[in-house]
């Protein structure tokens, strides 16, 4: 009897395994059921005549939105007596896996912001979660430049909302105090880099202990070196005629590790977070830093004083075109199943109206917008804007690529990184291309 | 004792029908999900994919060939055995230490536990902050007191973060199994230390004649505890590292969230390497169990 009793303990114990994974979602149900709570007791007490809907609208949160949403749902409530907006927001890194539980579980949102790559917009346009918007009446308020990523089949699934782009942002007093120019190319770009470090400056805050930030660099070499080449290089990949494990590819990585090789980096990147990088340059450790255009906001959170410039990475040689990065934030897409189908394509045509969207960009000054008439007020922004509309851009990189060739990437070169005598870029361009062949077998 | 002797059949089964909510409820939330795993598990349930397909033992072939789970599987047998020797050496040191009466015995005892009342994500964090290479404590206390050489990046070079890692989870849960012990400790009647004493034993004979036989049962569940927490630690490792730098500090149990929950998606291999962790886990525990209970009994 105690054998089995024993026995029945171990086998409970070791189930905790398999449940563990369920309790963020119950918890994020409940947080969602409270919320739902509160907005319905709210609606309650307006008058209303016509029946009350209940809208809602699944998005992430990162640091530099600020009440952007709040904003937009108070306007539409108020145009729109009867409709309550529910906005849930979850972390960035949570919300694939909160949409995931949703969709899986049935209980899909009306409104669901997606990232512009293949495992979210894609996969969920494929399966038929997201609906077709080609033909609505509010895609002619989008800027028509900023669709041509988003087409699946020729056919349009979301509203693109902000464009971003990966930059240098530089410390203009550091540049100002030296005179220091903005580099053109490639060469004055290390000529810089060696001019700041003979007067004791760290060129560049580097922190790639979150993987992700490992992109921000090659995804603004690449499209100089790889795209501007060839436009169909990520076709060509998926058709087997390309290959990562190629000299362009080895260039662009070894371009990156040049700065490590020189001394050009903060050090110990790999024990430095994503925050902590920009703090380091927020607060004048050093002059540079690789990072998106919404890192601005945070950098000026860790120091008000500090001013901020910004200019894409010059990967080209003199005389050579120069190609910047320039994404879809993100994309704001209507569920199939949502049962306020035509409520929700009224919301989500508010979001496309100059006012709207203006009110927006005010509050996200660290993105262009994808509406038509919208303008940015911000110094920065103001900055790189000649820069997007002389230079020919490319999305982030893996937008174009099978889903986890990114994460591959980021975690062998961080493996390179930290012992370069084991591992080469080969490795890391293999590693990329074996994910690339299992992906595409299926 | 009249009211035991009471109990009739009839009265059973009122008893039974009280258990009935919790037995059900535990079934819909707890049974069926862990058993629907195991059967994913054979499915290629992946992404967004509405059409899941059984596959049979496919996903467990991929297993054998998948470097980055034997590096997984090679870094939690080497966390489970360390953590596992450690701490209960540590906590047993604690406990028959504290168990003396000094004054300060209970303060001691407090602080000694405290960091397992803390929740795993907190300490994460706060660890992540002690050991950071650009403004972290570790490095600025080794350099005050001169010790510049021996700073290093602790949770960046791949070499070490494991074991940084594995430092926090000693720092947090040496407290508890030193509690579990201390319980042991105090059951352990006084006659046998009067007796052997009278015999000539000194400290060391009474600890290896009498403490160490008599806490068998405390070291029983303290052993089973770590070890199948350690086969399943998960959450400093995710509130710290995430599995880096590269795949440096890759566990089964990080394995399974990043398969999941990553850009991949890839659910029916995750439940598939779940359910080797689920076996893995049973066999070593039956056998530790089968083997600890053993001692017990020759007592």
């Amino acid at each position: 009897m105690k054998k089995i009793l024993c026995f029945l303990l171990i086998v409970v114990m070791v189930m905790g395994l398999f449940v563990g994974c369920d309790k963020a979602a119950q918890d994020e149900k409940k947080s969602a059921a409270t919320q739902g709570q509160t907005t319905q007791e709210a609606a309650k007490s307006d008058a209303q005549k016509s029946d009350p809907i209940t809208l809602r609208h699944l998005t992430w949160s990162v640091p530099d939105v600020a009440d952007a949403f709040d904003v937009i749902k108070k306007k539409y409530e108020e145009e729109n007596k009867n409709v309550t907006i529910e906005i849930e927001n979850v972390p960035t890194d949570q919300y694939a896996n909160a949409l995931k539980t949703k969709l899986f579980a049935g209980d899909a949102p009306d409104i669901i912001q997606l990232h512009p790559v293949q495992a979210e917009y894609i996969d969920t346009a494929k399966n038929g979660y997201i609906e077709d918007i080609t033909s609505d009446p509010m895609m002619q308020n989008v800027l028509p430049g900023t669709l041509n990523n988003i087409k699946i089949d020729g056919k349009i699934y979301g509203v693109p909302y902000d464009q971003v782009s990966l930059v240098v942002l530089y410390n203009r007093k550091i540049f100002a105090d030296n005179g220091l120019k903005i580099p053109a190319n490639y060469q004055e770009m290390l000529t810089l880099c060696e001019t700041l470090k003979s007067k004791g400056i760290t060129p560049v805050a580097h922190g790639i202990k979150d993987w992700y930030v490992v992109q921000f660099l090659p995804y603004q070499i690449a499209p100089t070196l790889v795209y501007a080449k060839n436009t169909a290089w990520d076709k060509d990949l998926a058709a087997g005629k390309a290959k990562f494990n190629s000299p362009e590819w080895e260039k662009v990585f070894e371009m990156y590790l040049e700065f490590e090789k020189k001394g050009y980096f903060t050090k110990n990147a790999l024990g430095v977070g994503d925050q902590q990088s920009v703090q380091m340059f927020a607060t004048g450790k050093a002059a540079m830093t690789f990072q998106g255009m919404w890192s601005t906001t945070t950098a000026k959170q860790a120091n008000p004083e500090l001013d901020i410039g910004a200019f894409p990475f010059p990967a080209n040689q003199p005389g050579e075109e120069l190609w910047m990065s320039a994404s879809l934030g993100h994309l704001q897409s209507l569920s199939k199943s949502s049962k306020n189908l035509a409520e929700a394509k009224k919301y989500l045509s508010v979001w496309t109206r100059t006012d709207v969207a203006q009110l927006w960009a005010d509050r996200r000054p660290s993105v262009v917008s994808t509406i038509k008439g919208v303008k940015s007020n911000d110094k920065v922004m103001a900055e790189l804007e000649p820069y997007l509309q002389k230079l020919n851009s490319w999305q982030f990189c893996n937008n174009g690529w099978p889903a986890g060739v990114e994460e591959v990437m980021s975690k062998k070169f961080q493996e390179l990184y930290a012992a370069p005598d084991k591992v080469t870029v080969n490795d890391l361009l293999n590693e990329m291309d074996k994910k690339v062949q299992e992906k595409t077998k299926k | 004792m009249i009211s035991v002797s009471c109990i009739s059949k009839s009265k059973n089964t009122v008893f039974m029908v009280f258990l009935i909510p919790a037995f059900i409820l535990y079934t819909v939330f707890f049974i069926y999900p862990s058993v629907s795993s195991i059967y994913y598990g054979f499915t290629d349930w992946a992404g967004f994919e509405k059409n899941i397909k059984f596959i049979g033992i496919e996903n467990y072939i991929k297993l054998l060939y998948d470097e980055r789970f034997l590096a997984a599987l090679k870094n939690t047998f080497l966390v489970c055995v360390i953590l596992t020797v450690i701490q209960n050496a540590l906590a047993l040191v604690l406990a028959v230490g504290l168990d003396i009466k000094i004054k300060t015995r209970n303060i001691l005892r407090t602080i000694f536990f405290m960091p397992s009342v803390l929740s795993a994500l907190v300490i994460g964090f706060v660890w992540s902050y002690i050991y950071s290479p650009f403004d972290g404590l570790l490095n600025a206390i080794l350099d005050n007191i001169g010790l510049t050489p021996l700073e290093r990046d602790w949770l960046g070079d791949p070499k070490i973060a494991l074991y940084s890692i594995m430092f926090i989870v000693l720092w947090q849960s040496t407290g508890y199994a030193m509690v579990i012990y201390l319980a042991g400790l105090q059951s352990i009647p006084k006659d046998y230390y009067e007796a052997s004493a009278i015999d000539g034993a000194n400290a060391w004979h009474k600890f290896t004649t009498v403490t160490f036989p008599l806490i068998a049962p405390s070291f029983t569940v303290n052993i089973l505890l770590s070890v199948i927490g350690s086969l399943k630690i998960f959450d400093i490792i995710y509130a710290t590292t995430m599995g880096g730098p590269g795949y440096a500090t890759e566990t089964i149990t990080t394995i399974i969230f990043l398969k999941a929950f990553g850009s991949e998606n890839e659910f029916g291999y995750a439940t598939a390497i779940a359910t080797v962790l689920f076996i893995i886990i049973l066999m070593i525990s039956s056998v530790l169990v089968k083997f600890l209970r053993a001692r017990e009994i020759e007592i």
